[in-house]
């Protein structure tokens, strides 16, 4: 395996799933290594809750956030397409990892309710960037399905967040409006 | 209002006979008139090739104004048996996307039927109008993978 490892499947290591080349990647790859556990940090920060059992959210990964969203919405507008950068894998690691939890902060309530057109015409620029996770320039049903992949969260909140933002995401990608 | 009545009638003698294809009896129609409206079934297969199935999406499109895509059911696996995704705007149309995927560890590896769609056509059997476009599939760990897609009639219809 030459190619450096992907967030899902940095994600997958260290849940203790991913193949065994991944794996034999990972312990060789210096890059990679400290992409995981930059991953493994993130995820534990995650879990902290605040005293009302609601995940908070470090200013540093706020940060990154928004700062990803800066630079990739920067790339829109200068390419006029959404390119995969490797400097997007600790935001789309932490937009996969985090799964709901990070939903929440990137506004998933701003996506289109299924069967609004006019919600669909002003929100595709949006959307686009908030719902393809997986980075490919599109929003298909592997976006949803990464984001559904993800370990359940013990907030019911937060999951049925997650399970809405799953539903929105599919619906946007079978939309014959938008398309793939 | 009869041609509403008329078109339960097919249905019914669709859901009956089980032979989607020849449920309507062309000699029911004065020969001069202009080709009737029928329905049919239409599966669609996916083979994953050997590989778990966990996701995908497929657009099929008519391209013609002489079928619309009516209704949409699921598969036979477990893991696809709910109806997938799609745009109900799409109902009554020639085009359509659909969507589905499983978090399942019980995921087809063999060509299976992942969803049925109904149709509403004229003039020449279903088949004969319908593409197929791969737009994403998937394995359990969300790395895409190729898959083959087929439709086929329903319960043994032809062509």
């Amino acid at each position: 395996m030459d190619e450096h490892l992907d967030s899902i499947a940095l994600d997958e290591l260290r849940r203790g799933e991913g193949s065994a080349a991944a794996r034999e990647h990972l312990d060789s790859c210096e890059p990679c290594r400290a992409e995981a556990d930059s991953l493994a940090g993130i995820v534990q920060a995650l879990r902290d809750d605040d005293d009302q059992g609601r995940p908070v959210v470090p200013p540093e990964i706020d940060r990154q956030v928004l700062e990803v969203a800066r630079r990739r919405a920067a790339s829109i507008r200068a390419h006029g397409v959404i390119h995969r950068h490797r400097w997007l894998r600790p935001a789309v690691g932490m937009a996969i990892a985090a799964g709901a939890l990070l939903s929440m902060r990137l506004s998933f309530d701003a996506l289109p309710s299924p069967g609004s057109r006019a919600e669909k015409a002003s929100g595709v620029a949006v959307t686009a960037q908030q719902t393809d996770l997986d980075g490919d320039g599109r929003v298909t049903i592997l976006d949803a399905f990464a984001l559904a992949r993800q370990p359940a969260s013990p907030s019911s909140e937060i999951e049925d967040e997650r399970k809405r933002s799953v539903a929105r995401i599919a619906d946007l990608a079978v939309s014959v409006e938008r398309g793939a | 209002m009869w041609s509403i009545v008329r078109a339960c009638l097919i249905a019914g003698l669709v859901a009956f006979n089980g032979d989607t294809l020849s449920a309507a009896s062309p000699s029911a129609a004065p020969p001069s008139a202009a080709p009737e409206w029928r329905f049919s079934a239409v599966d669609v297969l996916v083979d994953p090739l050997g590989r778990d199935l966990a996701a995908y999406q497929i657009e099929v499109d008519a391209e013609s104004d002489d079928l619309q895509i009516v209704g949409v059911e699921g598969g036979e696996h477990a893991s696809f048996r709910e109806p997938p995704y799609y745009d109900a705007a799409a109902l009554g149309g020639g085009r359509i996307i659909i969507a589905a995927f499983s978090t399942s560890e019980q995921l087809p590896d063999v060509r299976s039927r992942v969803a049925t769609l109904h149709v509403r056509w004229r003039a020449e059997a279903p088949l004969s109008k319908l593409h197929v476009d791969v737009q994403a599939a998937a394995t359990t760990d969300g790395s895409p993978i190729k898959i083959a897609v087929e439709l086929v009639a329903a319960h043994g219809g032809s062509r």
